[in-house]
């Protein structure tokens, strides 16, 4: 406990005496005080000194202290406070703190010097918290290993320690800024200047890897610039980081490393690292000094581990078309997904970073500054757009043969008074001017087309005065704080509307809607004019910024699956919509809230099923090329219509549009459940799992499709997995209980679903009720069945499926069945399970079944 | 859930629970005691603490991971009990390491303890009282943890010491008596 106390106080009672004097004591305070006296005169008989002595400390036992009365967390909480970030003055007796030179999210960065040697160091100190949670013999272990690296590119470690509560390490103190810094100034480097930090870089990692060590963190705030040279720095520390426990450093909301560097096997948790995750991240960073952003973004560190693992490279030519062929090839193969495919060693990165110099013929692409929004979702929108083009035509998409003329007429001005003449003016001006910073067209400004303004031309003739193949007209219409632009793109000869587009737009910044909208038209004109058979960009990126935001939010609840949650995602879709009321994605996501509001239970199929309905093909008709649509679609036709074929179509369709969409081979997984295929269905939530690993509604699922597959301790392995994941997602639990009734392990049944959230949907009941019935506690299963019914007299919503299972679990076939063809007329989803669910085995051959099993269509 | 090895055992010795030696055990529940407590304090800004409610959480928490090694809830929340005090007393012992040279004050019992410099002191003193008390009692050393440190109610203590709450009544009112004589000298 406490270190031995330089002097010896006085006992408080000689041993002996304590010994005598505590039993009586215990006596007395069991007695009240109106029978104390005669208790005293027995014990202590004719001693009045130890009578004396009782009475006392019986008396000094009953009072008590203002000390005691709270605890001690309470009494000191200035000792629980933070340790005080400013570290003593003196340093393990050798480092002098002489100011603050850094801070960063993890430590702080003092100028100090040296008493030692008489020289100026730099001290870091670990934040408290983290040093708390790493542990200090962690720490200085881990760190230890790195003191020894002696490089020209590694910044040398030397000492390291811990002073009270603070740990901290010792590097020369070296004059100079951070990668980061330097690319907070200048996002994009000369090739030249990137490859050369690289290729030092690769250099420290040969010295570093072939002793065996991995830096595990390399990233731009690692990278010192000085003195003309890169200087890798702070080994050791992302080692201590991933051998603690990862859990809690993320459940203390402590941001760990950089996703945006991770490669994807660090990401899954794979604890045998090597030397090429290390690559892997350096080839980020020099992406991200090329391009002005790492390769791989998104709006939770969960979507951008998604992203490095299934996601092909954004082409860096895209942004930059000066860069060589070369580089592209060397990002390539550093990013990699599999790590055998990277560089083996760092030599090699180093050696295929020589000679990146030389030129390469140019070929025509988007150029940056046509889709430069702000924000997350501005490069995400690149992304997108790159990702769809690179997946469809397989190269940086240009548009071929000479250069189409175009001609910009000004907009018509309908309805509005002379500010929206400068609007509707301004705006044709715009997109004139967006239009010719691409190649491959040749635009006749409305400057010279405003000859022509007032109408008394037709198209065609203004095409011929002009000597342009095609017009852009359009028109602006001012409505209640919004305004409405129409377009049209001309082919001029043949007075032929070759693509129209509406935009709407709340009306604000003027000139951010001229811009925005110049762009996406000019977006649109390059697909059309594009040469070649049909399109090249299947899809169009029309997207509202912060519409897009609110989406991705209502992405986020969705996935939580219970009802707050989803009247939040809907808010959030609603509100996508109302930035933007041509956003499809949003539409689609309206749907799904919906659809799987039903399918917990919080509210009717046959009222909430249609609407959805509504919702996805409003989604339909706006962009019919969406996956998240047709994966909508197919989970109505699956979920609600019982229309198997339509689902497979659909779903058939959402794949050939979007390969990766998780959502599709989990769909059809509980297609193959109703189809009775078990195994395939097994095999395809391997395959929504493969495609989205992380995902705990995926990872739920496929413990039910196991379930139903009969492979129990398969399920109960997965509910394990699953619950590692995200232990709060409580789905898991009712599902792991489901299997363990079947294995007849019913009190872990139960104790999994003793302590549900409040929300749970109502599916818990029915797994609860029917644990209660199967484990013999027929009275509890009974009150479960009875509080549903009561519930359901008052008014609120109570599926009859569960009910059927408490039913069926109690041994009333009858009753179950008069539920289940309750739940066949109001639609229940779960009906297309009935032939798998195992509570039903005993009643699979009773009439009523039968003609349940062919009402609802599924296979003899 | 009963407790399962005889009670008589305490911390202070190595004792073995599933083949973890409790220097090790006692080590992690520190580590997660400081977590949660910086977890809390990031969140509350004014730094009061319930350490009842830090207990538990560190116990949810390590209960949870199937390394942990309690052979019951009494058990860990014990050993909780001491972790705080550890993570106290090395606090106070750090806050009074940078002060030179003043002498320290005795602290009164029912003042309120302003600064952090006054905290520490006290806190030396109270463990050193407790140290005394232990050279005469050890359970009832035992109680003032768990209880005033650990912030555990009587039912838990009796749970962790493997007596009953009558005990442990009687023994918390014996301690506090005998920590107060032991501040005042």
């Amino acid at each position: 406990m406490s270190d031995p106390s330089p002097y010896r106080p006085q006992a408080l009672f000689p041993p002996e005496r304590w010994a005598v004097l505590a039993p009586l004591i215990d006596g007395a305070l069991d007695l009240s005080l109106g029978d104390r006296g005669d208790y005293f005169d027995r014990v202590t008989g004719d001693d009045p000194e130890l009578r004396r002595e009782l009475e006392t400390l019986v008396k000094e036992c009953e009072q008590n202290s203002a000390l005691f009365e709270r605890c001690a967390a309470e009494r000191f909480p200035l000792l629980l406070r933070e340790a005080d970030p400013t570290p003593p003055e003196l340093l393990g007796d050798r480092f002098a703190i002489e100011r603050e030179i850094g801070r960063g999210g993890m430590a702080t960065v003092f100028l100090a010097e040296d008493r030692k040697h008489g020289r100026q160091v730099a001290v870091k100190v670990l934040r408290p918290e983290i040093a708390s949670l790493l542990g200090a013999e962690r720490f200085l272990r881990e760190i230890r290993t790195a003191a020894n690296l002696q490089h020209p590119h590694i910044l040398p470690l030397h000492d390291s320690g811990e002073a009270g509560d603070l740990l901290f390490y010792v590097m020369p103190y070296v004059e100079g800024e951070s990668l980061r810094d330097r690319l907070s100034r200048e996002p994009q480097l000369p090739l030249a200047e990137a490859a050369r930090i690289a290729r030092e870089i690769a250099d420290a990692l040969t010295y570093a890897h072939a002793r065996n060590i991995v830096h595990r963190d390399i990233k731009p705030e690692n990278i010192l610039l000085s003195d003309g040279h890169a200087l890798l720095m702070d080994f050791g520390i992302a080692r201590a980081m991933s051998s603690a426990d990862m859990t809690s450093l993320t459940l203390s909301g402590l941001a760990i490393g950089t996703p945006a560097y991770m490669p994807p096997e660090q990401a899954s948790g794979d604890q045998t690292l090597d030397g090429r995750a290390d690559l892997y991240a350096l080839g980020c960073v020099f992406y991200e000094m090329l391009a002005g952003h790492p390769p791989f973004w998104g709006s939770t560190p969960q979507e951008i581990l998604r992203r490095h693992a299934l996601d092909a490279v954004p082409p860096l030519r895209t942004g930059r078309p000066d860069l060589p062929v070369s580089v592209e090839r060397v990002v390539a193969r550093a990013l990699a997904k599999s790590p055998a495919d990277r560089f083996a060693t760092a030599g090699e990165f180093r050696a295929a970073c020589e000679h990146l110099d030389a030129p390469a013929p140019s070929r025509p692409g988007i150029r940056h500054g046509l889709l430069a929004l702000t924000g997350a979702a501005a490069l995400l929108i690149v992304w997108l757009v790159a990702q769809k083009s690179a997946r469809q035509s397989g190269g940086t998409p240009g548009i071929a043969g000479p250069p189409r003329s175009v001609a910009v007429m000004p907009f018509r001005n309908v309805g509005g008074n002379q500010e929206n003449e400068a609007f509707s003016d301004g705006l044709s001006e715009e997109i004139a001017t967006t239009l010719g910073r691409l190649e491959g067209f040749d635009v006749r400004g409305p400057r010279s087309a405003f000859s022509f303004k007032g109408g008394r031309f037709t198209l065609r003739e203004v095409g011929e005065k002009l000597g342009v193949e095609y017009l852009v007209d359009g028109s602006a219409q001012p409505g209640e704080g919004r305004v409405r632009v129409r377009v049209q793109l001309v082919r001029a000869r043949l007075d032929s509307t070759i693509w129209a587009g509406v935009y709407d737009r709340p009306a604000g910044d003027v000139f951010a809607i001229q811009d925005e909208i110049a762009r996406a038209i000019a977006g649109e004109l390059r697909i059309h004019l594009s040469g070649g058979p049909g399109r090249e960009l299947a899809h169009r990126v029309t997207v509202n910024p912060e519409a897009y935001e609110l989406y991705l939010k209502g992405r986020y609840f969705f996935a939580a699956r219970d009802s707050a949650s989803l009247r939040t995602a809907q808010h959030y879709f609603e509100a996508a919509i109302a930035k933007d009321s041509a956003f499809a994605l949003a539409y689609a996501g309206l749907s799904d809230a919906l659809s799987q509001h039903s399918v917990f239970g919080y509210s009717p199929a046959r009222i909430s099923f249609p609407k959805a309905q509504e919702y996805a093909n409003t989604a339909l008709a706006l962009d019919s090329t969406l996956a998240e649509v047709h994966g909508s679609l197919g989970f109505i036709a699956l979920f609600y219509e019982w229309d198997w074929a339509k689902a497979a179509q659909e779903l058939n369709l959402a794949e050939q549009l979007s390969p990766n969409y998780s959502a599709v081979p989990l769909f059809r997984a509980w297609l193959l459940v109703a189809r009775d295929s078990l195994d395939a269905a097994v095999a395809e939530g391997r395959r929504a799992i493969a495609l989205d690993p992380f995902s705990p509604v995926i990872n739920t699922r496929m413990i039910s499709f196991l379930f139903y597959a009969r492979r129990y301790q398969e399920a109960l392995d997965q509910a394990q997995r699953t619950a590692d994941l995200d232990v709060t997602f409580f789905q898991q639990r009712i599902e792991r209980s489901r299997v363990l009734v079947w294995m007849d392990r019913c009190r872990e049944a139960l104790a999994q679903i003793t302590n549900a959230p409040p929300q749970s949907a109502p599916v818990l009941t029915g797994v609860r009720g029917l644990a209660l019935a199967r484990c013999g506690n027929r009275a509890a299963a009974v009150q479960e069945l009875e509080r549903m019914r009561a519930e359901a007299r008052e008014g609120k919503y109570v599926t009859h499926y569960p009910r059927a299972l408490i039913l069926a679990g109690l041994g009333e076939g009858e009753a179950a069945l008069t539920e289940l063809e309750q739940a066949y007329q109001d639609r229940e989803w779960a009906m297309f399970t009935i032939k798998n669910e195992p509570a039903f085995r005993t009643l699979r051959s009773h009439p009523r079944f039968i003609r349940l099993i062919r009402q609802v269509g599924l296979p003899n | 859930m009963g407790p399962e090895a005889s009670r008589t055992e305490w911390p202070g010795e190595p004792r073995d629970v599933r083949g973890e030696s409790l220097d090790r055990l006692v080590t992690q529940l520190h580590d997660e005691l400081r977590r949660i407590a910086h977890r809390h304090l990031a969140r509350n800004a004014l730094g009061t603490l319930d350490t009842t409610a830090l207990v538990h959480e560190a116990y949810l928490k390590l209960a949870g991971q199937s390394r942990a090694a309690w052979t019951d809830r009494g058990h860990f929340l014990a050993l909780a009990a001491v972790a705080m005090r550890h993570i106290l007393a090395d606090r106070a012992k750090a806050r009074v390491a940078k002060k030179r040279g003043s002498s320290p004050q005795r602290i009164t019992l029912d003042e309120e303890l302003i600064g952090p410099e006054d905290q520490a002191e006290a806190l030396l003193q109270l463990e050193e009282a407790l140290d005394r008390v232990a050279g005469l009692s050890p359970r009832l050393a035992q109680v003032v943890e768990c209880r005033f440190f650990g912030g555990l109610s009587n039912e838990e203590i009796a749970e962790a010491l493997g007596v009953t709450s009558r005990t442990v009544e009687r023994d918390w009112a014996k301690a506090r008596m005998l920590l107060r004589r032991a501040l005042a000298t």
